[in-house]
């Protein structure tokens, strides 16, 4: 199974890798969880497709309190010009992401989110003889207000 | 709370939580250089000791502002592989405070600066490697002020 985000590691090998055009870390803000998807496929999709591909190594979720907006943060690397994965090369994600987004305000309501997006990923499991990797982060809530969650989902082939 | 290296802390003597095996630390701050400030604190605390940081964990940014770093410390006096943590004299954690998207890119672009600082500072030293990012961490922010993030590195040497 290939990795995806989550303990995986960044190595910068050189100087010049630390401040390079290998790695970089995308900030996408919204104020539900749908805008927050729709955001992040389109800004993925304006990053060019290059060899090495630029992989997701990392994934991190913020905001929600009061009802505000919400930020995801993205960090993304390519193996190559000194940066290496020492734990493992991530997989290349362009062709084979599948980002999910979903907010709640309370505990139950948090369920039946949950397991709508557990049927959903069936779903996808079910339509792909593959093997699929979940990332999942969680944030918010103050005052009572929303609590949102995204997954970045992966699908690998082999 | 993530972990460092993938690998859980198993206790098997009740004893365990009460002894010195294991410490932890929080400290809390509302701006990023303060709380990196207080984190080297205490680094510095456990460098030179048996001590491999374990744990790392951001939260906080709500209606009182302040973000909390919370740290754990697993005594390890025969190393072990795989590792539990990481060496607190080796580790190194970058913060960056802004309040949107736009601020927050720049805010961790300057961060990264930083971290080349340090990878030139560190170069003075033949041993010297590699800079890993092991883990990032974000957290904010409540009634549109601020979110926080944090990058933790640690600096690998050669051996011998």
């Amino acid at each position: 199974m290939g990795r995806l985000v989550g303990d995986c590691f960044i190595q910068y090998n050189t100087l010049a890798a630390v401040d390079g055009e290998n790695q970089q870390t995308l900030f996408i803000e919204a104020d539900d969880a749908r805008g927050l998807i729709a955001r992040l496929i389109s800004t993925l999709s304006q990053i060019p497709d290059l060899t090495p591909p630029w992989t997701i190594t990392h994934h991190d979720l913020a905001g929600g309190g009061h009802g505000e907006k919400y930020v995801m943060k993205l960090e993304l690397a390519r193996n190559q010009g000194g940066v290496t994965f020492p734990n493992g090369a991530p997989q290349p994600f362009f062709s084979h992401l599948y980002p999910l987004g979903m907010e709640a305000s309370d505990h139950p309501e948090l369920v039946v989110h949950r397991q709508t997006a557990q049927a959903q990923l069936a779903a996808l499991f079910a339509s792909t003889p593959t093997t699929i990797t979940v990332d999942t982060v969680f944030a918010g809530a103050a005052l009572g207000h929303r609590f949102p969650w995204t997954e970045v989902i992966a699908e690998f082939f082999g | 709370m993530r972990t460092i290296f993938s690998s859980s802390i198993t206790f098997s003597d009740p004893d365990a939580f009460t002894s010195d095996l294991d410490e932890y630390r929080v400290v809390e701050s509302a701006e990023a250089e303060d709380l990196e400030e207080r984190i080297r604190g205490v680094l510095a605390e456990f460098t030179n000791t048996d001590y491999l940081l374990s744990h790392i964990d951001l939260a906080g940014g709500g209606d009182g502002h302040s973000f909390a770093v919370s740290m754990d410390f697993v005594k390890v006096e025969v190393p072990v592989i795989p590792s539990p943590g990481i060496a607190p004299a080796q580790t190194y954690v970058f913060t960056f405070l802004a309040a949107d998207a736009i601020e927050l890119t720049k805010a961790r672009a300057l961060a990264q600066k930083r971290v080349a600082a340090l990878f030139q500072s560190l170069s003075s030293n033949p041993s010297f490697e590699s800079l890993t990012l092991f883990q990032t961490l974000f957290s904010g922010a409540c009634q549109g002020t601020h979110f926080m993030g944090a990058l933790v590195f640690t600096a690998n040497y050669s051996i011998g």
